[in-house]
């Protein structure tokens, strides 16, 4: 087997002197592999995701990831460069990282920064557009667009810098369902091309749909499965457990029953 | 599943009509300031439909037009005398109409700050502070005289004109260039990029303040039957202020580590794409042009 892109090892991380984010956290990811971090709101999938893109950096343990160890100083030397332009992160919410005058701009930004030259920069940028569907959108400001709009702006800014390694927090989060459709199409192409895809999610079905791989995160913030989609989506008690599916009461006419809810529910579940 | 148990008083529905029927206050002091910031700001960073005219500046390269601007501006500070500015004024509303763009806007945009400066300005009429011919006289009192001086009517008639100038050129230019231009411009000039573009991040982002500013007191209003006491007000207000502060707070450091994820290090690097043409030239060397003769004269 080859060297992992990222090995976690023991990474625990807290927020101020009281609020634990991740606790003793251990984990691999292998290049190419497609995997999905699943959790409830506030079990730390974010800042796991945080601490891969070397925007944080944890407490205890380490995380070594395109063979380094990543740390502040590491990060602000050589390697940095490298780095940004092998793992992409695109945030949940795309208001924070849209912040150029201009789509254009926006979609420029990443590759400018990383000196490459300007010709294909303009190349890059063209082409992100055209693949993203939003050439209409190139001269218009960002803050104007909609949701989706935004969202796929979002994803372009990180896409036009060509990383290896695609981390993605909440990527369905208050998508309607023509742009989530689009969302699983372009990273199913991406996982086509052999991109490391990462994913923090609660969405069920883009796990189904995209993963390899399923990390489990409980609400004390410590993995607790790791798995195959299909082991760890079968695993009824270790989804309610999680708090990653629940129990509803469902009416079919005058019978009234409870199922658990989800896309793997089954009507026979009462 | 946890069953969920609806308080009796949650089960109630009520289908009486209002009792009293009074009409309320309409809007208050906190929401009528909020609307009127929103609007202003809204309107200064959002003139789109005057810069997507095809007029006289639009069509001149952005870089060209602010340099131009520029130097109209400190022809402006050159000049002495009432008729020379107003000769400069009326080539500005010239422009102005050339470019398309309602001559009342800008009086409208330069009238607060005239009134203000008229106000700044006013004790230098009085001859304690510009001596001369006296042309209204307040009081005289044994030898103290105090009067209204020719020579210092003609100073803060001077003076606003100079202003009124200034103030019409540059919102000429903020209205005929869209936003991004104005710091694709402002990138062009001796200027450190970091502070253009936090100038123009500052911008984008007060937007979105501007937005949770505003959804944060309809959400209070809706929930709000009776009016809140003064104190009520204050301690509401505080409140919004620091949730507003915690947000850009919040927002700054998310908006940096996203900067950072993508390669920023602090030295900002940013593409240009304008193209100066002939008439972008003759732009810049007629506004050369006019601040020479101010010079001369």
């Amino acid at each position: 087997m080859t060297e992992p892109i990222f090995n976690i090892e023991r990474v625990s991380y807290r927020y101020g002197d009281k609020h634990i984010g991740l606790k003793d956290i251990n984990m691999q990811v292998q290049n190419g592999e497609s995997l999905a971090i699943l959790g409830a709101n506030g079990s730390g999938k974010s800042t796991l995701l945080k601490i891969m893109a070397g925007l944080v950096f944890p407490e205890d343990g380490s995380i070594t990831a395109l063979g380094k160890t990543l740390t502040q100083d590491i990060l602000t030397g050589d390697f940095a460069g490298f780095f940004r332009s092998k793992v992409g992160f695109v945030f949940q919410e795309p208001e924070v990282q849209i912040f150029c005058p201009t789509v254009w701009d926006e979609i420029a930004f990443g590759p400018l920064q990383l000196g490459i030259e300007r010709s294909e920069v303009i190349q890059r940028v063209d082409d992100t557009l055209d693949m993203l569907g939003i050439k209409a959108l190139r001269d218009r400001q960002p803050h104007h667009l909609s949701g989706g709009e935004k969202k796929k702006v979002a994803i372009g800014a990180v896409l036009s810098l060509n990383p290896d390694v695609l981390l993605l927090d909440e990527p369905t989060n208050g998508l309607d369902p023509r742009t989530q459709v689009w969302l699983f199409e372009l990273l199913a192409g991406l996982k086509m091309v052999k991109k490391t895809i990462i994913m923090a999610t609660h969405d069920l079905s883009i796990v189904e749909d995209l993963a390899d791989r399923v990390v489990v995160l409980s609400e004390e913030h410590t993995i607790v499965e790791d798995g195959r989609p299909d082991e760890v989506l079968r695993d009824k008690d270790l989804l309610l457990k999680v708090n990653i599916i629940h129990e509803h009461t469902h009416r079919h006419g005058d019978i009234v029953h409870i199922h658990s809810h989800g896309p793997f529910a089954r009507h026979d579940e009462h | 599943m946890e069953k969920v148990n609806i308080p009796e008083w949650l089960k109630k529905t009520g289908d009486d009509f209002c009792p009293s029927c009074a009409v309320g206050r309409g809007k208050g002091f906190v929401e009528k300031n909020i609307e009127a910031i929103a609007s202003f700001i809204k309107e200064v960073l959002e003139p789109e439909g005057f810069a997507n005219k095809n007029g006289l500046l639009q069509q001149i390269d952005p870089r060209a037009r602010l340099l131009g601007i520029l130097l109209f501006m400190v022809t402006a500070a050159l000049l002495k005398g009432v008729v020379p500015i107003i000769v400069l004024l009326s080539l500005v509303i010239l422009m102005a109409v050339a470019s398309r763009v309602n001559a009342m806007i800008l009086l409208k945009r330069a009238l607060p700050v005239l009134i203000f400066t008229f106000f700044l300005v006013l004790p230098a009429a009085f001859n304690f502070i510009t001596p001369g011919a006296a042309v209204v006289t307040i009081f005289k009192w044994d030898a103290f005289y105090l009067y209204i001086s020719k020579q210092g009517l003609e100073g803060i008639a001077v003076f606003l004109l100079r202003v009124g100038t200034m103030v019409s050129l540059l919102s000429l230019f903020m209205l005929t260039t869209s936003y991004p231009d104005v710091f694709r411009a402002l990138q062009s000039f001796p200027i450190p990029k970091l502070f253009v573009t936090a100038l123009s991040m500052t911008f984008r982002y007060i937007m979105v303040l501007i937005k949770v500013a505003e959804d944060s007191h309809l959400a209070r209003k809706a929930r709000t039957i009776k009016p809140l006491t003064l104190k009520q007000g204050h301690g509401w207000l505080a409140s919004r202020i620091w949730l507003i502060l915690e947000r850009s707070l919040e927002m700054a450091a998310d908006v940096y580590l996203a900067m950072t994820a993508r390669g920023f290090n602090g030295d900002v690097k940013t593409m240009r794409v304008f193209e100066m043409k002939g008439r972008d030239y003759v732009w810049v060397g007629f506004s050369i042009f006019i601040l020479l003769l101010a010079v001369q004269m």
